[in-house]
């Protein structure tokens, strides 16, 4: 991949003012953003509180508007809140560590132990709802929130190498979905 | 699938374009000559195809207002918690261990309120206060028992209560706040003060000026920042030459003058009026000395007759709206092993007094020291505010 020069971040300007103290800067961010966490939510299995989820994404921004550094990208910071809201939400409902160990069982048994039912046609969302949490946030943010495999390292705190193998592991789980080979 | 290839980890990364330049020309010249790769590929592709058709979903209501909303009351809550309190926590987290000690002689201990119940009773005074706002946007002091001298303060008491409960995204309660501050604004005094003149103006200036301070934090346009100037000023240029504002008394449970003061001030530094920051650490400095045992408060013989007269005469039989307001703040801030215990037991405390049948479902009694002067409104007001901590 080659190096480019980044543009400046205007979201980075707008996050600097809000920590500042300006709500016009803060209310641009939530507008900018509020459609992109929406999604997020929904695509990472959230069914009828996404935007509740989405706010308490913003509340968090918020309360840690201080802690950014624009040396940070903005997106990398507002996904690392969203994906604890969406880890916290989880643990209410007692299903994040269940699937998460479920998963880690699979992944420790074997590399393609993801054999899911076959189906053609699945349903997009109901396929994406069938793969680990961890495989389904990569894909939800690379594939969906447009994330580079580096920022989703960023987000994930986990190694550029690891967000590889998982998008493998992804779309060979979903091609299984897909009956696609 | 040859998935045996050197290559096969590298299909999706290409796809995606996420591989190294070198890396890249590496693949492609691989993939012309191994048809399990080219397989690979256009089976991802395909897969990524179908994935983006996945659609958007819309969001139904800018989600701006309610987050600021939320981080309004959040940011209130933490200016509750901030260095003002705390200069006065040791001796109030003392009155009500004090307290709470004088009471556990007389009284068996009774079953915990839940916070349900707690969040429920503290919403039926909100609907009382609400149900009971006059026209104009004031609360009628004389109608239910107050001085009428008191009557911005006792408008501003109600205001606080309801700007400070969590639900704030009602558009019928932000009309009710701004009716609240635009009557206050209606009673300010060109020198900035609020009400009329007599010994009780402290209490009417700082308890109004720290109203539309809240009010105008969420609806900023609602009050013109010249009227905040303005009270500001006059609250500072009250203060006296020592830091406090009512020299008359001696210790923190009876100087609640300079306690609201203060809280206005300080809310006023974190909303921006840097300049008053001198007034307010003049202030906690002096209100930091009349702070009793900060030292002996850590060893638990320090529940001494002395602290216990001190501490007044909270029993079952009636409660002080004012000491037990200021004593939850305390004990909510300061982290005392017996803290959380002591708050449920206050909250309980507190509860027991509170009117559950008829026309004043809601409200509580103004039947304390204080109540003569300020009536149901002080009473019903302090209680909410009480059972927000």
């Amino acid at each position: 991949m080659e190096d480019a020069i980044e543009p400046p971040d205007a979201n980075a300007l707008l996050m600097l003012q809000a920590a500042q103290g300006s709500e016009e800067a803060f209310t641009e961010l939530v507008r900018t953003h509020q459609l992109n966490l929406v999604n997020f939510f929904k695509r990472m299995g959230a069914s009828e509180n996404c935007e509740d989820l989405a706010q308490e994404t913003f509340v968090r921004l918020f309360r840690y508007r201080r802690s950014y550094r624009a040396s940070a990208r903005f997106t990398t910071f507002l996904y690392h809140l969203a994906r604890n809201v969406w880890a916290d939400h989880g643990r209410k409902v007692l299903r994040f560590e269940k699937l998460t160990a479920e998963y880690e069982n699979q992944l420790n048994t074997s590399s393609t132990a993801i054999t899911h039912p076959v189906r053609e046609n699945a349903d997009i969302q109901d396929a994406l709802d069938r793969l680990s949490p961890k495989l389904r946030e990569v894909i939800v943010l690379n594939i969906y929130q447009g994330m580079r495999y580096q920022e989703v390292a960023d987000v994930l705190g986990i190694p550029l190498g690891t967000v590889k193998s998982r998008i493998n592991h992804a779309l060979a789980a979903l091609k299984e979905i897909f009956n696609e080979h | 699938m040859n998935t045996d290839c050197r290559f096969h980890d590298d299909v999706n990364a290409f796809l995606a374009g996420e591989l190294l330049p070198a890396e890249r020309l590496a693949f492609s010249a691989h993939l012309d000559q191994c048809p399990c790769c080219q397989a690979a590929l256009d089976s991802s592709s395909r897969v990524m195809a179908l994935l983006k058709t996945l659609p958007t979903a819309t969001v139904e209501t800018d989600l701006s207002a309610a987050v600021l909303s939320r981080v309004r009351a959040s940011e209130r809550k933490t200016f509750y918690r901030s260095t003002t309190i705390k200069a006065a926590a040791w001796a109030a987290a003392f009155a009500v261990i004090a307290g709470v000690w004088q009471m556990s002689q007389k009284t068996q201990p009774s079953a915990q309120v839940s916070k349900v119940i707690v969040n429920q009773r503290a919403s039926h005074a909100l609907d009382w206060l609400i149900q009971n706002q006059e026209a104009d946007g004031s609360w009628n002091a004389e109608r239910w028992g107050g001085q009428r001298n008191f009557a911005p303060a006792l408008t501003a008491l109600p205001l606080l209560a309801l700007v400070s409960s969590s639900d704030q995204s009602s558009p019928d309660r932000l009309k009710i706040l701004i009716r609240g501050a635009q009557y206050l604004r209606s009673q300010q005094n060109p020198d900035g003060s609020f009400g009329p003149f007599f010994h009780g103006t402290p209490y009417n200036s700082s308890i109004s000026t720290l109203a539309l301070l809240h009010v105008w934090q969420i609806a900023p346009d609602s009050i013109p920042k010249s009227a905040l100037d303005a009270a500001l000023a006059a609250l500072a240029q009250s203060q006296s030459r020592e830091g406090g504002w009512d020299d008359r008394h001696a210790s923190y449970s009876i100087c609640p003058i300079t306690q609201w003061h203060l809280q206005a001030l300080e809310c006023a530094v974190q909303l921006g009026w840097s300049e008053l920051a001198p007034s307010l650490n003049r202030g906690q400095a002096w209100l930091a000395k009349l702070n009793p045992l900060p030292e002996a408060g850590r060893n638990s013989s320090a529940t001494e007759p002395s602290l216990l007269a001190q501490t007044g005469e909270r029993t079952q039989n009636s409660i002080d709206f004012y000491q037990t307001y200021f004593e939850a703040i305390a004990l909510k801030n300061h982290a005392l092993p017996e803290s959380e215990k002591l708050l449920a037991k206050l909250h309980r405390d507190i509860l027991s007094h509170q009117i559950v049948e008829g026309p004043e479902t809601g409200s509580w009694p103004p039947d304390d020291r204080w109540g003569r002067a300020g009536g149901r409104l002080y009473s019903t007001a302090l209680a909410a505010l009480t059972l927000e901590h």
